[in-house]
């Protein structure tokens, strides 16, 4: 293998990242936990999505090691308290809605990435034997977890602004229309 | 809303192929050394001696 990375022209396909977006932007729902739902089911659709778009399908087991977060027996203990704090945190996270701006932007970058990563995974054919796919998604999460700064965090942050002044406009005209009543 | 955060995801992308190579780089590294990782410890497996038979002694 090279060492250089070969520099192809990567062009641009909404199908493959439209569920990454709508997956990152879900956080900015102002609704506990709906939010966190919706980001589950994006980030659910995000491997048979990208996959169909590469005329592929994938076994619902690489479905599930693509999908699966971390889990432990002591995180399987700790459900309910994380429940309840994840519940404090996305209450405090309404009020306080400049966290939120934050927290979506990494969400988004994270997600641009994944589906980056996802794409490549199946061009490669990386996910076509059951036995190679646990160790592809092992070494998608990994990659996932090295990523902490990236030129995509500005462009996160320019679409999370077009999308606030949407709301923002939203509730405004929402407002009007239940004063003119 | 989503046009508008297509096209710029579309201009952006066109600058940002040098930055998803790394990541690619990365992602295809990160998998070979799994790979070696696997193969060294199928290989330890493999290698590992015969379990010893235990040995009979004549009753005294």
């Amino acid at each position: 293998m090279n060492d250089e990375p070969t520099i192809r022209d990567d062009k641009f396909e909404w199908a493959i990242y439209v569920d990454a977006t709508l997956a990152g932007l879900a956080i900015l729902i102002p609704i506990p936990l709906v939010d966190v739902l919706f980001e589950w089911i994006f980030k659910r659709r995000m491997p048979q999505a990208i996959a169909r778009r590469n005329g592929r399908t994938l076994s619902p087991d690489t479905v599930r090691q693509l999908n699966r977060s971390n889990f432990s027996c002591l995180g399987c203990l700790l459900w309910p308290l994380e429940l309840v704090w994840l519940l404090l945190k996305r209450t405090y996270r309404t009020i306080l809605y400049f966290l939120t701006v934050k927290e979506a932007t990494d969400k988004l970058s994270y997600y641009w990435h994944r589906a980056y990563l996802l794409n490549k995974m199946l061009e490669r054919g990386d996910l076509d034997h059951q036995e190679n796919a646990a160790l592809a998604a092992q070494a998608l999460h990994q990659v996932l977890e090295s990523v902490t700064t990236s030129p995509l965090t500005q462009l996160a942050q320019e679409v999370i602004g077009n999308v606030r002044h949407i709301l923002r406009s939203s509730w405004r005209w929402l407002r009007r229309k239940q004063k003119m009543k | 809303m989503m046009a508008r955060t297509r096209s710029q995801m579309a201009t952006a992308w066109r600058d940002l192929s040098g930055y998803f190579a790394q990541i690619g780089a990365q992602y295809e590294q990160q998998l070979e050394q799994l790979h070696i990782a696997r193969l060294q410890e199928s290989l330890v497996v493999t290698d590992a001696p015969p379990p010893t038979l235990p040995t009979h002694t004549p009753d005294s």
